[in-house]
């Protein structure tokens, strides 16, 4: 009887760590290049109170064991690197990574990390950056004053200096990729950064081996689905109150044992 | 007299387990490919004649046994490559650090040495009982299992299935073992198909599970009455049959 106290409990905490999760990917649905995490549960240890094959009574033996579970728990949240919709923006810095691939930028533990989100600025002394004034890596300057600013396909930064000059290159963009990306850590900001569940980074040019092609003046948006957090919220909100439901009956059981002595 | 109150008791015992079990079904209505537990409960009612030739009731053995409920469990479209549902029979095979384990979750992922594992770290077996190596971007599987990268085939992910399941053991994480000193062996599953992108929920049937708490709770109730009403018996036996005067 107290186990199913325990038992539904877990059950209860399980669904609620299914909430949190729910509630980060909806908080981030309009996040650039954020990708949804799925939790997953699995099922705690067994008690076995009869062995399959153990010997019964009569001594017929038993086709089948008894054995009680004593719950749930979280497994992994597992983040889900599917392909974002396409924004148009018309932003010149901005580039999308359509298929694998993440973007490196030097971190300011001098570590590289690793991003989906291409909405590029400029540094002040004329690095390109994220948001946050992380500079990509490699490093690619554009001086002041370009024109016609653009990135092709293959990553390279492309401009006018001079007008009715040809277009020069400032640099070219890299992407990295990883053997098992969802075993990257989020480092929150949009970031991610190397593990060893991950795998070494392989390093290449957009649009070769496999790797995703940039698409200029778009931006990535976030892959989490509205309708199916939603949906999976009413799940986890009734899976909740029904282990909480299990607890009430065994605490009225629990009451009519006691009310056997009067 | 004394032995209704044991009745009582044992139903009471039985009903507490039954409540245990339903419980840890319904904390797992959320769990990928879980199976739900069904009990059952024999009462073993002799009417004997002892020594002296006199009736006597012996019911000493409340037997339960639960099985494991191998129904489908409703696929769910999750979009994502490494997720791979068995629809049908069988389960995966799965190496653990305790050995092969047997699994109906197919929630994959890679390791960072690009096997293919459970997200419990488990490598996921093919039918020689070797991990299968797929470093690549493009993942996918064929619904007999091959698994294919970047357009390679890398190896086929093995589907088995048993004469008898029933005789698997819950070892929890979601995977099953065959119990020491079994003679069945991991078959070949001809009877299933793998379906790329959805998972396979619990199958866990929340109404049948609330219906089942009412159900053990009242038959609780009833039972702690039987020995209540046992108990009153016997005070008046007690207490009033012998009173002189």
């Amino acid at each position: 009887m107290i186990r199913s106290l325990y038992t539904a409990a877990s059950g209860m905490k399980v669904n609620q760590a299914y909430v949190d999760n729910i509630s980060n990917n909806l908080s981030n649905v309009n996040t650039v290049g954020f990708k949804k995490s799925k939790i997953e549960f699995e099922d705690l240890m067994y008690q076995t109170m009869k062995e399959p094959g153990s010997e019964n009574g009569d001594g017929t033996k038993a086709p089948v064991g008894v054995q009680i579970g004593l719950g749930a728990r979280v497994v992994a949240a597992d983040k889900q690197f599917m392909q974002g919709n396409m924004e148009q923006t018309g932003n010149p810095l901005d580039a999308a990574i359509q298929g694998d691939g993440f973007f490196q930028v030097r971190l300011t533990n001098g570590e590289i990390g690793y991003t989906r989100a291409g909405d590029f600025k400029l540094s002040g002394d004329g690095y390109m950056c994220t948001n946050e004034g992380k500079i990509l890596e490699p490093g690619i300057v554009i001086p002041e004053g370009v024109q016609d600013l653009y990135i092709d396909g293959d990553g390279r930064v492309m401009g006018t200096t001079q007008s009715g000059a040809l277009p020069e290159e400032f640099g070219k963009l890299e992407l990295a990729r990883f053997i098992n990306p969802a075993g990257l850590r989020a480092q929150g900001g949009n970031l991610y950064t190397q593990t060893e569940a991950s795998g070494e980074p392989v390093i290449g040019e957009p649009g070769l081996d496999g790797f995703g092609e940039l698409k200029n003046q778009y931006l990535e948006s976030s892959n989490v689905q509205m309708v199916e957090e939603m949906v999976s919220m009413i799940v986890a909100q009734r899976a909740y109150e029904i282990s909480s439901k299990a607890i009430t009956t065994s605490d009225e059981m629990l009451q009519t044992a006691t009310g056997l002595k009067r | 007299m004394v032995n209704g109150i044991y009745t009582g008791r044992n139903g009471m015992m039985l009903l507490q387990e039954m409540v245990d079990n339903t419980t840890n079904n319904l904390a797992n209505a959320t769990t990928t490919g879980f199976k739900k537990s069904l009990m059952s409960s024999i009462a073993e009612v002799n009417n004997k004649r002892n020594n002296e030739n006199l009736l006597y009731h012996d019911e000493s053995h409340w037997m339960a046994d639960n099985r494991i409920d191998f129904e489908q469990g409703s696929l769910v479209d999750t979009g994502n490559p490494m997720d791979v549902a068995i629809e049908g029979k069988g389960f995966f095979q799965v190496e653990t650090p305790d050995g092969v384990r047997y699994s109906r979750t197919g929630s994959l992922t890679r390791n960072g040495m690009g096997e293919v594992t459970t997200l419990q770290g488990f490598k996921v077996l093919d039918s020689s009982g070797s991990p299968i190596q797929a470093e690549g971007a493009a993942f996918s599987v064929s619904s007999n299992g091959n698994v294919q990268v970047d357009g390679q085939s890398v190896g086929k992910i093995a589907v088995v299935n048993f004469e008898n399941p029933q005789e698997l053991q819950r070892v929890g994480q979601n995977s099953y073992k065959l119990p020491e000193g079994s003679e069945q062996v991991a078959l070949p599953s001809e009877d299933f198909t793998l379906r790329q992108g959805y998972i396979e929920a619990s199958n866990v049937n929340v109404v049948e599970s609330m219906v089942e708490l009412i159900r053990f709770q009242r038959n609780y109730e009833m039972d702690q009455k039987a020995v209540q009403s046992e108990d009153e018996t016997l005070q008046k036996a007690v207490n009033e049959i012998g009173r002189i005067g």
